[in-house]
């Protein structure tokens, strides 16, 4: 399976923590940064005046963990835009000094830097910087934004450009997976359609789920691609479980969101229309096509694998909204 | 890339656009003049994303029939972008050009600005480059006839998945069936629905669909190129905007619109201003149409056309694609 089918499926999948660790790794390594801690304790300066010192206060500077985890939550900000930012951490440590050292702040800045970058590049319509600002929950003021989004075009020399081989690049430790899973999945669904179900694989639909996707769809954005978002709810149905792994794209698909809806919250209209077409649903079905389908939930690789997949998310959910929400 | 505004000494306003005004400039030590474009900066958006993308594709796309960027002085309250000083843009030129003050160009110069239009078009297109923004007042024209695109501000890369797009794109006048109908996933033949608009309005000297909204554009191309339906294009009827009581039309002939266009010429438009965006012609297959044969055949043009001083200073700079290219100053 092509680059391009994998990296179409990862758009269109969820913001999880694997990808904001990933980006985490990346922004460490940009630039060695002063410790906050070592700053004060080092470099004993004189008293500020007291308004800057109940500002620093009440803001410590977040970890980029936290930090990256709210921009997320709080901008619903695409898988693409938000991985893009990879591409250009990648150009800027490659065009500092050997020796640049930043301050505590310096990797926030950057990674803010980068978003920005990326989502008025590769959108349309996005977020002005005041409202950027905004995200950072006082950490940076609208000034703040505008100089490290101008210091940023000035290192890049503006140099924004991107293409599909540098994020095919980038993104590898993520589409990898997905290309094996297509395999996989594709080998199922051959020998399913050379024994018994003779091509009928896309009447199997689990009508409740749907309808239940629907009514959370009023945010949901057009697929990409209709013809390749069909293929994939019919991975859906093939597992009656609610954990396919990719076929949902939303652009609701901030970490928080993950929370409520287990992954499966904002599809589909495929979905629907097939079971337009299909009105009877399982009854039009034969037995044994309800054999098999249930030979394939009890033990086949892939729904043992989708369960995994999705026991694991749940618990990385957990764990993170235990983490940032202190529940 | 970071030039400071003291280089450049700033004489008359060119123009306004939406969000940004350019002035002619000169440079000081060379002499030269430049067109410079002063956007002021708004400290709550920040860098506009238009600029963003400007200056980041202008910076990649370097052709003879693409303008081009020199610099960009970037402070805290001002971007400018110094890009080559042209003499007019083809609304003007056509202003002061068109014969009987109808706007309207004599058939060589047509077809002269329409080959080097394509070409433009054709060196962004392979670049993975929309412009979205055709029309003649983004064309800049200098006084040896050369034409250049100008105004790259609503470009944008495509083939990249990452990309979302709206379909407030291209002034209406010159926006495609398919994006007013809705679309967001269309692709380079946006441009060349434009480049049909443009080769129509220099044979007439008048905008050939000027409608007032978005419905009116819709019904004004409807007019003209008969309504749509299931039959002429598969699928029209799924567009977000398809209306089923879109009013009746059927197609008129463009001859009757345009008569002083010739039957190659007409050949072109026809091609480039199909409904679906499927069949519309592609900027190289209208390069390669029977109407520029002249220009593909370069033994020819010499021959016929080298008394004409500006038709030779266009077959020049069509000849020496590459050398012209690379004359740019060096700031």
């Amino acid at each position: 399976m092509s680059d391009f089918e994998a990296m179409k499926i990862f758009l269109r999948s969820p913001v999880t923590q694997d990808m904001i660790h990933h980006l985490v790794t990346i922004t460490l390594q940009i630039l060695p940064c002063e410790n906050s801690k070592t700053i004060t304790e080092t470099l004993p300066s004189p008293p500020n005046s007291p308004n800057s010192k109940t500002i620093l206060k009440t803001k410590p500077l977040p970890s980029l963990m936290t930090f990256i985890t709210k921009l997320v939550r709080y901008t619903n900000v695409y898988t693409g835009t938000l991985m893009s930012t990879i591409i250009y951490m990648n150009r800027l440590k490659n065009k500092l000094p050997k020796d640049a050292k930043g301050l505590p702040c310096t990797r926030h800045r950057i990674f803010l830097a980068c978003l920005i970058i990326a989502s008025k590049n590769l959108n349309d319509s996005s977020p002005k910087n005041k409202h950027w600002a905004k995200y950072t929950d006082g950490l940076f003021k609208r000034e703040d934004v505008n100089l490290m989004e101008r210091q940023l075009l000035m290192l890049l020399d503006w140099e924004i450009q991107i293409n599909n081989d540098e994020l095919t690049h980038a993104w590898r430790r993520f589409l990898d997976p997905i290309k094996t899973d297509l395999k996989k999945e594709s080998r199922i669904r051959n020998n399913l359609s050379k024994g018994m179900l003779v091509g009928s694989t896309q009447t199997i639909v689990i009508p409740q789920e749907s309808l239940q996707n629907h009514s959370n769809n009023n945010t949901l954005q057009l697929p990409i691609s209709r013809s390749n978002n069909s293929i994939h709810s019919r991975t859906s149905s093939v597992s009656t479980t609610t954990s396919s792994i990719y076929s949902n794209h939303s652009r609701t698909s901030s970490v928080s969101s993950i929370a409520s809806s287990n992954y499966n919250n904002n599809n589909n209209n495929a979905n629907i229309d097939i079971m337009k077409s299909f009105p009877g649903g399982y009854e039009t079905n034969n037995d044994q096509l309800n054999q098999a389908l249930e030979s394939l939930n009890a033990n086949t690789p892939l729904s043992n694998y989708l369960k995994s997949v999705a026991m694991k998310e749940e618990q990385e959910l957990n764990d993170l909204i235990k983490e940032y929400c202190g529940y | 890339m970071s030039g400071t505004s003291s280089q450049f000494q700033q004489l008359e306003k060119l123009g306004e656009g939406t969000y940004a005004t350019v002035y002619k400039g000169k440079n000081r030590t060379l002499g030269t003049y430049v067109a410079l474009k002063e956007i002021n900066l708004d400290s709550e958006e920040g860098t506009p994303s238009t600029a963003i993308r400007e200056i980041s594709l202008m910076k990649e796309l370097k052709h003879e029939n693409i303008v081009t960027l020199y610099d960009v002085i970037h402070t805290e309250n001002k971007l400018t972008l110094v890009f080559e000083y042209m003499d007019n843009d083809l609304k003007r030129y056509m202003d002061i050009h068109g014969y009987n003050s109808s706007g309207a160009l004599d058939p060589r110069t047509v077809k002269s600005f329409m080959y080097q239009l394509l070409r433009g078009i054709l060196f962004c297109h392979d670049n993975r480059v929309l412009h979205r923004d055709l029309k003649p007042q983004n064309l800049l024209i200098s006084s040896k006839g050369i034409l250049k695109l100008g105004d790259f501000g609503l470009a944008r890369a495509f083939g990249i998945p990452v990309n979302t797009f709206s379909n407030e794109v291209v002034t209406l006048w010159y926006r495609a069936p398919d994006v007013l109908l809705g679309s967001r996933n269309y692709s380079t033949s946006i441009d060349m629905w434009s480049a049909g608009c443009i080769l129509a309005e220099m044979f007439t000297g008048k905008p050939l669909f000027s409608g007032s909204s978005n419905d009116d554009q819709l019904l004004k191309i409807f007019r003209i190129m008969g309504t749509p339906n299931e039959r002429t294009w598969p699928g029209v009827s799924s567009y977000p905007n398809f209306k089923s009581n879109f009013a009746l039309f059927i197609p008129q002939d463009l001859r009757v619109l345009i008569p002083n266009i010739d039957n190659q010429a007409l050949d072109l438009l026809q091609g480039l201003l199909q409904m679906r965006p499927d069949t519309r012609l592609s900027a190289r297959q209208a390069l390669n149409h029977p109407w520029f044969n002249e220009y593909n055949n370069p033994q020819k043009i010499y021959n016929q056309h080298s008394h004409n001083q500006q038709s030779a200073d266009m077959h020049n700079s069509i000849q020496n694609s590459n050398t012209m290219a690379q004359q740019g100053y060096n700031y």
